[in-house]
This record gives structure tokens, sequence and C-alpha cells, in this order.
């Protein structure tokens, strides 16, 4: 094949501007502004553009079009290397470099095409073969030869390597509503939209190509398109090129990909590279057209050999001249245009046709052009030269009354094929709309569900394009009714087409291709038959027909024909396999939008923290929220700085940021009540200006969460949550509300960030508060006793306080408004130095719950007991709560459930880890009986201690010897079971 | 991609809404029997077509809503406000 | 800022980003900081929403304020329906909306609970278009419509003025939001400081 830019068609106006240069291999060509890849390659006669995935053969430009298998490339270099892009459809841009793939060391040569001679064990079903042995012998049979010949096939099989370094570049979401989306811009999408912008909607149009026109760009005369563009502008329709649809979803949500290309003030304004579209419309026309089918013969996919259409759009859209010696095989009408055109561009055109006649105006058409026409005639076998791999000869059968016979060898450096045309149903399709075999045009049509999605033009298989003009019309034709019909054009050829999926003769062997992408044989196709993989979905799976990049766009009805065949029925018998988005593939990066790095999972921040981080704090992430760690003063560790956080409050005064529970505010008459059903134990008896510590539990029994909460008014409580629970409390109870107790007079709102929460703990808090707050005398232990709550104002700021402790100090927690929290923060904070005091982290407060055996989500972890983290009590007998019935189920109270306790190490300078499990000694093998779920050093004891669950509690094990054993870290030792209220049982301190 | 209809704020994407679950479960009185409890906690249909559902409009309105939706085709029938007064003086005000 | 003593009122944005989230003005796009801002929720319930009508009237309210998410306004306070029978005042200064000691509405205060963008410029339905599934086009989303969305999983509140869009986002998120917002806006030449 020799390819080459024609000069006759350059236009006049164009200029030096317009020739840009590229690097394919490294080395450097030049080309012309507007030239895809493929054409760049082609216009220089580069026609070995990479290997095949199985096999290493040679492959070239098969299309110019999205079902190209043959010509995928690397772009790029770097962390911008993108890897499998169509050269049939990337925009070539001045400067690109351009790399071949799956082939070492060269395109030329390939080492791997070794493969191409052991054919016979890579067929259909080799990897599931290979994991049984390889017939006869079952040759192969265990991992080890398994072991080796994965990584061999893995090195081998393949297509490009991506970078595997962070994608340097934006990509982001965008969400359209519109009336009516057209997809595809050729003559029917360019009519529909123009139809439709006409009676009043809103219109879009995409185009997955770089310019608008579809098949118009493929014709000589573009005169016709350059006035439906005028139009469009006209009625202000938007048009977007480089624009995939990928996929329809339901409620005729279309996903779209936009590339934004890359020239231009990109870095300058930070534009993305892809957008990923998601597109709502009323009512979606595809307008998608159709792809040029090929058929099968022996080595039909050398290079040279490409689609009759291509061929076309290489000439009239490219100026290229494929070659000067084609051979055209054909079995319907729409090759022969192409075929003059062709020959009027200087080549030598022979045209071999299936069918036996043709229609009389075709037969004009021609006569007299010098091209040569053999009817009855088709290929069955390529072969390449001798000094390249391009093709060089064909091998000619014509038909007889007893099939095919080899009629002889024609000499020719490229041959088109056109075995019919298949309509883009793939949209369709992924919405399971009704899809038909049509037998007289040879191709599955739909007609969408025709209520929201329609197809015009050729996509619903209308080959002329006058017809497919006028069925996007009709389209719009009802109006006034606002629905739309689908037109009733039929819109065939002048001669019907003859069937062709398989050329073969028994005389002659070789490889046909039907998915040349992943290297999908006609033989594969019998296997799968002769093995029982008769239903299309799992012939699909199992010779991988049409699972590559480009599902199968042209072979996937030569495998179902052959199927058919095999099979002894018709093609519609067979069916059709259901296309999956996306329809072309698209990167994950445009899936991802800006939702990477920091915007994965969104910050949440206390009003504190600024105030934190002005403070030294390290901070930590727990769910969304950023809260503070531990303070470290100097060369402080997490170690040291918790320990001295945790003891200055003990002894003195600590402040912490607790802003991130969950705080619901709930008011109403029937408020009481509400709180008093889902909370075991009782609530309608705690007054007003009071707290109390309450457990929910879910529908199931189990542990839901706790929390305290507080009664401000007679009707209106303030809820808290745990951090972690704070959304499904909220959830729930609102679940509650309107499902089921529909008569209360309830009304409940997530005040979260309405307040910024400080815990201010110790035995001095009290003294520091009266320092703090307007009227001190709201906070003596008579005004404000333990479980207090009441309104204060510090500086005219009126906060909610309670005097609540988790630390098990005394201890008050203030709730402030947010905005004012890091004011009044400030101050609290300037009057603490005044005593001896800390900011203590969430480190230091985990480590004083844990001495006072409080517990958290570490413990309740959903499959806890009221009773197994022994509040029991706390389950009132003299009411009914959510989940109070099925928590007396019989295995939810057996004695031996585990238990809350805590632990301790009998050597006391030993230290531990969670997640570690308790065994009785000597019987550290099989289920263990416990396990730790909270450790910390405990400078009020002075050794490390922790919280766990043993079987039985505390009681079953009090006589027996208790191992923990950590076997990740080898980490064993004796421990002594205790009591979970480590520090201060009584609660003293409480007080003050 | 699903577009439900909320009664208060109009046709919404998916995206807003979360799944609750059956709609079609009675939860009987707290001091119902254990029986009751465990059938109305654990025992669930499978259904193949149409089913009412709950979804919470929890990035909206956060109501509660009771979907009818078949589970084959994804098509909707219908969306009420599932708490029914709510639902009466809603319809009432628009 | 409003200054009581030594306490001032500090808006998260504010605090997050200190004098850079007022952005270079251009007629493309521009943010703008609703400070110090007043909100307060009403909530009754369906059987006692004659007596809250009743109390409503008082005000010369347009009737538009029951239907969902149609701001309805009465001197500078602006009123809105935003969940099946809860209402936003929006900037009550004097107090009038307050229901003090009454049982069939509750009063809430959530001024500190939102940070408030106002967002103009000819991009902003555009930067809009990025982050939220809501169709912007006016006539579906006219003058004095607000609407509840989500913004990359968090629950967010729209608001079309004449000229402008007053976004709503939770304090404790906005700044995350802000960050996510005006990077998008950059394309459209949003520059930040
Ligand atoms: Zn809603």
């Amino acid at each position: 094949m020799k390819s080459a830019r024609i000069n006759n068609v350059l236009h006049p106006q164009e200029t030096k501007d317009d020739i840009i240069h590229f690097y394919w291999n490294k080395k450097k060509y030049f080309a012309k502004k507007g030239d895809s890849i493929a054409a760049g390659l082609l216009a220089n006669n580069l026609n070995i553009i990479g290997r095949s995935f199985k096999y290493h053969r040679p492959r070239g430009v098969m299309s110019a079009g999205v079902e190209e298998a043959g010509a995928l490339v690397t772009i790029g270099f770097g962390a911008r290397t993108e890897p499998n892009i169509r050269a049939s459809t990337a925009e070539l841009t001045d400067g690109l470099h351009i790399y071949s793939q799956n082939a070492w060391p060269s395109v030329k040569f390939d080492f791997g095409s070794i493969l191409n001679f052991l054919g016979r064990f890579f067929a259909a079903g080799f990897y599931y073969k290979t994991f049984m042995g390889i017939p006869p012998f079952e040759w192969g049979r265990g991992t080890r030869i398994w072991m080796f010949f994965e990584r061999f096939i893995r090195k081998a099989a393949g297509l490009g390597k991506s970078s595997r370094l962070p994608d340097p570049d934006y990509y982001e979401h965008l969400h359209t509503h519109t009336d009516i989306l057209v997809i595809g811009s050729g003559p029917s999408g360019l009519q529909a939209a123009i139809s439709a912008a006409k009676t009043g909607k809103d219109v879009l149009i995409v185009e997955q190509d770089y310019i608008v026109g579809g098949s118009y760009l493929n014709q000589q005369n573009k005169k016709e398109l350059e006035e439906q563009e005028e139009l469009l502008k006209n009625l202000g329709v938007t048009i977007l090129t480089r624009t995939t649809a990928f996929g329809l979803y339901d409620n005729t949500t279309v996903g779209l990909v936009e590339i934004i290309p890359l020239e231009g003030q990109k870095d300058l304004l930070k534009k993305p590279k892809q957008r990923f579209n998601i597109c709502r419309a009323t009512n979606v026309i595809l307008a998608t057209g159709a792809i040029e089918r090929v058929y099968a013969f022996i080595n039909n996919d050398l290079p040279g050999i490409m689609s009759v259409n291509s061929a076309r759009a290489y000439l009239n859209r490219y100026g290229i001249l494929i070659s000067k010696n084609i051979v055209i095989s054909t079995n319907n009408d729409s090759a022969y245009e192409t075929a003059l055109e062709l020959k009027n561009a200087g080549a030598k055109v022979t045209i071999l046709e299936i069918r036996e006649q043709i229609g009389d105006k075709l037969l004009r058409q021609i006569s007299g052009s010098g091209i040569n026409l053999f009817l009855g005639s088709g290929v069955a076998k390529a072969e390449k030269g001798f000094n390249n791999s391009s093709i060089n000869k064909i091998k000619i059968v014509e038909m007889t009354d007893d099939g095919w016979r080899y009629a002889g060898t024609l000499f020719c450096d490229c041959l088109l094929i056109s075995a019919g045309w298949s309509p883009v149903i793939h949209l369709a399709s992924h919405q399971n709309f009704p899809i038909n075999w049509d037998e007289e045009k040879a191709c599955f049509i739909s007609f969408g569900d025709e209520k929201s999605v329609f197809l015009v033009g050729s996509a619903a298989g209308i080959w002329q394009q006058k017809q497919c003009i006028n069925s996007a019309k009709e389209l719009f034709k009802y109006k006034s009714k606002q629905k739309y019909k689908h037109s009733l054009i039929k819109g065939g050829w002048e001669t019907p087409i003859a069937p062709l999926y398989e050329i073969r003769l028994a005389s002659i062997k070789g490889k046909a291709f039907v998915d040349p992408q992943n290297d999908v044989t006609t033989s594969d196709i019998r296997l799968a038959h002769q093995e029982g993989f008769i239903s299309v979905e799992h012939m699909k799976r199992y010779t991988t027909l049409g699972m590559a990049t480009d599902q199968g766009k042209i072979g996937n009805i030569i495998g179902l024909a052959l199927m058919a065949d095999a099979l002894n029925c018709s093609i519609s018998q067979v069916g059709v396999t259901r296309f999956r988005p996306p329809y072309t593939s698209i990167s994950l990066g445009a899936l991802a939008g800006r939702n990477r790095q920091s915007h994965f999972k969104l910050i949440r921040r206390t009003p504190f923290n600024n105030f934190s981080l002005k403070n030294n704090a390290v901070m930590i992430n727990t769910g969304l929220w950023q809260r503070p760690w531990y303070y470290p003063e100097q060369s402080e560790t997490l170690d040291s700085s918790y320990r001295r956080e945790a003891t200055i409050t003990r002894k003195s005064i600590g402040i912490c940021d607790v802003s991130s529970l969950g705080k619901i505010m709930i008011q109403g008459p029937d408020t009481t009540e509400f709180i008093n059903r889902i909370y075991t134990n009782q609530f309608n008896s705690l007054p007003v200006g009071k707290a109390r510590y309450g457990i929910m539990l879910r529908d199931d029994g189990f542990v839901f969460d706790d929390g305290t909460t507080w009664r401000l008014a007679d009707h209106c409580y303030l809820m808290t949550t745990t951090t972690n629970n704070a959304a499904s409390v909220m959830t729930k109870l609102e679940e509650l509300l309107q499902l089921r107790w529909s008569n209360l007079n309830v009304q409940i709102t997530s005040v979260t960030d309405q307040w910024g929460g400080c815990a201010i703990a110790g035995p001095n808090s009290r003294n520091l508060l009266s320092k703090i707050i307007d009227n001190p005398v709201e906070i003596a232990e008579e005004s404000l006793p333990f479980m207090g709550v009441k309104q204060i104002s510090i500086q005219t700021v009126i906060c909610n306080i309670a005097r609540i402790s988790f630390s098990g100090e005394l201890s008050y927690e203030i709730y402030i408004p947010s905005d004012y929290a890091q004011s009044v923060m400030e101050l609290i904070w300037s009057r603490a130095q005044e005593f001896e005091s800390c900011l203590y982290g969430l480190e230091a407060l985990g480590t004083m719950r844990i001495e006072k055996g409080h517990v958290t989500s570490a413990e309740i972890d959903g499959r806890v007991t009221i009773e197994d983290i022994g509040l029991g009590g706390m389950a009132s007998k003299k009411k009914d709560f959510v989940g109070g019935i099925l928590k007396n189920r019989k295995a939810l109270n057996h004695s031996d459930r585990p238990q809350l306790v805590g632990i301790f190490p009998k050597n006391k300078n030993k230290s531990f880890k969670v997640g570690a499990l308790l065994n009785e000694a000597g019987l550290s093998k099989g289920h263990p009986i416990g396990w730790v779920t909270s450790v910390t050093f405990s400078p009020a004891l002075g050794h490390w201690i922790a919280l766990g669950f043993i079987e039985g509690g505390l009681n079953s094990v009090k006589d027996k010897n208790i191992v923990l054993s950590d076997k990740l870290r080898s980490n064993f030792l004796d421990v002594e079971i205790v009591s979970p209220h480590m520090f201060d049982p009584e609660g003293t301190r409480l007080y003050g | 991609m699903l577009q439900i209809k909320c009664p208060f704020c109009g046709k919404r994407d998916q995206t807003e809404f979360s799944y609750g679950g059956d709609g079609q479960i009675t939860y009987p009185a707290l001091d119902a029997d254990e029986d009751s409890w465990h059938d109305a906690v654990f025992l669930r249909q499978n259904i193949y077509g149409r089913q009412i559902e709950t979804w919470q409009h929890s990035y909206g309105c956060r109501s509660w809503l009771l979907v009818e939706r078949d589970t084959v085709t994804h098509e909707i029938f219908s969306v009420k406000l599932s708490h029914s007064d709510w639902q009466k003086q809603v319809e009432k005000s628009k | 800022m409003v200054k009581s003593s030594n306490i001032s009122r500090i808006n998260a944005l504010d605090a997050y980003f200190p004098k850079k989230q007022e952005t270079a003005v251009s007629a493309e796009i521009d943010f703008k900081l609703v400070r110090d801002s007043k909100l307060n929720q009403l909530a009754t319930w369906p059987n006692k929403i004659n007596e809250f009508q009743k109390k409503i009237k008082n005000f010369q309210i347009h009737n538009d304020y029951l239907k969902p998410g149609i701001v309805c306004h009465s001197g500078n306070t602006s009123i809105v329906r935003v969940e099946p029978f809860k209402w936003w005042v929006l900037d009550d200064y004097s107090g009038n909306f307050k229901f003090d000691q009454e049982n069939f509405v509750m009063n809430l205060d959530l001024s500190h609970s939102f940070v408030q963008i106002k967002m103009s410029g000819i991009f902003s339905n555009r930067i809009l278009a990025h982050h939220v599934p809501i169709d912007l086009r006016e006539a579906q989303f006219p003058v004095d419509k607000l609407i509840t969305t989500s913004m990359h999983h968090v629950s967010i509140k729209l608001w079309r003025k004449q000229n402008y869009w007053q976004i709503f986002l939770p304090r404790s998120y906005s700044e995350s939001l802000w960050r996510l917002l005006s990077e998008t806006a950059e394309q459209y030449g949003l520059k930040q400081r």
C-alpha cells in the first residue's frame, strides 16, 4: 500500500500555517491542520501502526471512525501518556508525540509475533482451559505451570500502558438540562436539530468528532453542510463537538464526555481537560449513523485492508489517496460512489461484487469510468508481500451453483470492503429498547422507546441521504400535539444487499478474523459452538468477541451470523448481546471529575479550627471532621503530649473541642413523649434545666447510639449524638416521626453547625468559668448541679452550658453560637493562663474516657446489646421504647455473651494494641473468648489499660488466667480482667 | 439515573435521595409481641415488578416518601409524602 | 462585624481565608460574602397550620409563602417554606416574626448554621451547573425561588435573586465547598488572590 496526499483537494486559501508536525515513534513528520492521527500517518505512507492483542500480527488503519480495531496508539509522554487512542478519530495537534503499542522491539519486527504460530494454544477459552491443563494430556495442569504461563501471557497480551504517574490535569462534571438532545451531527442529526429548534424548544446537539458534519465530511460537495450549519447558528442551537454520548440511562439521562482541546490558554485559566456532562433531556434523538461492516476471509486483518467508506473519508476529508491500485469487495450499492471518486482521483479500481447483478442506475454510473467490475465474486484470502507486512495480492472466488470456487489471484496493494452497514443502536440497547433483525436490510434496527427516545437517518436503517434527512423532518411534523412520531421511510438501495459474513474454502487455510482487536477468529466462534457456548452472551464471554476497546463495532454481526449458521437458524433467532455503556472508552479522570485528592472527601471544620491550629494542634480526620488530635509542646510526640494533657486536666484544667458531636433540636408539644419512646431510660421525669445520658436501640434490639439530651424548655430538647452517628440518628428520628408516629407534634432540626462546643474539665474548671461568665453565681454548685443545664451569657453572648462529664472530672460543656465561638474560646484560653491548664485533643479525651470505662463507637459497633456494655439497668421496665421487644430475644440474653470489661497487663511495664485477642492460658488456639477494643496509657494509673469484651464478663473469668495475644505483632502477655470503671469508680471527682 | 418527583420539591435527581426500605411494612406498637416485631424487622419480600418502597429526600426537604416503583424497569408510578397529613396539606398549598 | 465588648462575630470563611475570599471583581464572575445574617426557623404541624396562618396574616405577606420554595417579602424580611412544615425567616431584625411561648409554632435560631455567598456574573449559572443536578434555566427556576439540593453530597440551598444567586452552605462544610466552587470558577476568569 502506498498512500499519499493528493494536491488537487487542497483548499486554495491554505497557507504554511496549516502545516503541523508530529512525532511517530520519536521521528518527525509533517501533516495538515485538521488531520486525524491516522490521516497524518497515512499522508506519510505509515501504514503499519501496531501489533495485535494476542497474536502480535501487524495491523494498520482499518477505518476512519470509532469502529477502529487496528490503529490504536499511545499519545503524549510522562504523566500525560494516554494509551489506546484511536488514531482514526483523534485529532492530530501540532507537536504531538505518537507511539505504537504492544510491540517489542518495534512494529516492524515484533518478537511476540511468534505467538502467531502458537495460535493453537491461544484459541477461545484459553484462560479457562489452562486452569484445567491443555488437551490432549491435560498438559500443564496444576498451579506451578499456570503461574509460569500467566507471567508470560500477561506480558504478551494487552494494549498500551498508562503512565502510573498522578494525572496532572483537571477534570470536571457538568449538569445540562435541555428539551431535546440530538446525538450526531450528520445529515439526519443536523436536520433533526433544525426541525426541533423550529418548534421553539431548547436543543443541544453533540458530535464526537472534532468538527460538525458526520458523513457530510466524507463527501466532495460540502455546500449542503455549510447551509445547514448556518441555519443552526441562526436558530441558536448549541453544538458541542468532541463530545461523545457514551451511555443512555433511565429517564432520558445521557452521559456525555467532552474533550477540551489542549491548545490555547489552558494553563493560564486552569481549564479542565475533559468534562463529564450529565445531560437530562426531555427527548433524545439518536442520529448516530451506521458503521460499515467487513466480512471474514483468510488474513482479512492485513494492513492495507479497510472499509470502503474510510477510503472515501481519507480522500474527501483529508485529501489522501489511500492507494493507486485498489480492489473493492462489496455486496451492496453504497460502495460505487466511492469507487468512482477513487477512480477520478487517479487510482486503478476493480470491484468484486458478490451479487450476480446490480441495478441499471449503478451500471450506468460506472460504465465508461474505467472501473473493472466482476459480478458474483469475492475474496477468500489476502496475502502479504515478500518484503513488507501489508497486502500484496488476493485470492478471488466466484459463486457457482455448488458454492464458492477459486477463480484466480489478483495483485493489489489495497483492499476495501463493504459487507453492509450496521446502524449504531448502542444507546438504544443500553436501555434495553426493542431491537429487531431486519432480513431485507441485513441489520439490527431499533426505534427507541417511541416516547422519549427516537432514531433517525441511517441509525434507523435508512440508507439514502435524502431520505435520512426526511426521516428527521418527519419526526417533528406533529408539533401541535408535542408528540413525536417515527417516520415510516424505508430508504433502501436499488438492489437489495446480498447478506455476506464469511467466505470460506476448505482448500484455503489460515486465520479469518471476526474481532480483530481481540484477535477472535472464525474458528474461535466454531469452537465455542462445538463446546456448547451457543447463547450469544456465553459466546461473547467465552471467545471475548466484542470485549475489546471497540466493543466489536465491526465484528459482532459476523460472530452472530457464524453462530446462526452453526446452529442452522437465523440471526434473529440467535439474537444480539446487549450493549453496555460506554459506547467508546472514556477516562476514569472524567468520571471522577473534581472529586479527587482533597476534594475526594469533603472536610468539615469546627468553629475552633483556626484557634486549634494557632495553638499548635495536630489534626486528625474522624469521619469528615478535622479534629484536634493533640497539642504538642516543643519537641513532644503524640505519646508524651496526650499523657501531659490528660494529667493536667485531671490535676487542674483541660479544654477540648467537642463541636463535632451531633446536635439535634427537638421541639413541639409531644417532644417529651417522643424522646421517652426513643431512649431506653425514663425521660418524662426530666425537669427543665436538666440533662440526662440516654441510650437508644435499633428496632432489632441492639445498641444504636448514646449521648446526653438537655431539656432546655418545656417543649424543647437538645439531643447530642456521637460524631459518627449524627446523620443516621437524624434520619432515624425523621423516619419515626413521618412514617410511624405521624400523630406526634414534634419537629426536629440539625443544629450541629449552629454551635461550637467546648468541654472545660478538671477540678479548677468552675474557678475558670467564674472569671468568664457575666454572672458567676449561675454556675455555683446549687444553681448548676451535676447534669444541670442553663443559658448563660459570656460578654453578652448567650451560650448553653451543661455540667456533664466524659472525662470523669468536674466538667462543663459550653455551646457557643458558631460565629462567636472562636472569639469566646480565645477569651476562655487567655483567662485559663491564670491556672495550670492545657488544651487537650482526641487522644487525651480517649485516655480519660477509657479510664472511666465510657463506651464509644469502638465498643458500640452495632453488635452489642445494652447488657453487653454493662448498662442493662438503663433499660426501663416501666415503659415501652424502640427495640425494647427484640432486645429480649433469648439469644441476646445468654449469660455467656461477650461483655464489657477493663484489662490490665499483669506486668505493668508492658503495652499492647487494639485488636488483640483474649484466651484462657493454654487455650490460645481456635476461637478467642474475647478481644480488645480500646487501649491507652493511663497517666492516672501509671500503666497501660484497655477496654474490651470477654465471654460471660468479669465474673466468669475471675479465677482464670487470661492471656492476651497479638499474633501479628508477636505480642503475648498475661492480663488481669477488671471492672471497666478503672479510675474513680465512685465518681467523686465529678463534684470537684 | 432515576428521577423522583418529590411532592414538595418537584422532580429531582436520584442523587438527592436515599433509599429507605420496604414501604409496605406496618410496624407494630412498641409493646406488641415478639413475633410481630420479628416479622416487621426481618421478613422481606424480594419483589420482581411493582413495589412500594420508602425513600428520604435527604439532600432536599428531608421528607420521607412512599415511592411505587418497578424493580425491573425502574419506572416510577407514584410518589407520596409518607406522612399522610403532610401529603394532603402540601397538595393543597401548591 | 457585630462587636460586643471584645467578642466578635466571625464568619466561617473569614476565619478560614482571612481577607481572601473576596475575589477580584469581574463581569464574568463575582463572589460576595453575606456577613452577620439573621435566620430564624418557624416550625409547625398540620393540625396547627390554621393558627399559624392567622398569625402570619398580620404581616401582609403574599400567600405564596405557603408554596414550597417561593420567597415572599415583608420589608427587608423574607419568608420561605423550606420543608413541608418549616419556614425560614431571613433578616428579621425587628424580631416581628418571633412567636415566643406559642404552642402552634416553634422558633429556632439558625443564624450561625450557614455561610451565605452571593454569586453574580454571566458565568454564575454555569459554575453552579458544574456542581448541582438542578435545571437552572430561568423558566424552571425563576427569581425568588429557593431550593434545597446537594453539592458534593452536602445539602445546600440556592436562592435566585434579581441579579445573583444566594447560596447557603452549611458552616462546617463551607471552606471545603468554597474551594470547590472557586476552583471551578477559575476557568471563567476568577483569580484567587
Ligand atoms: Zn423534597
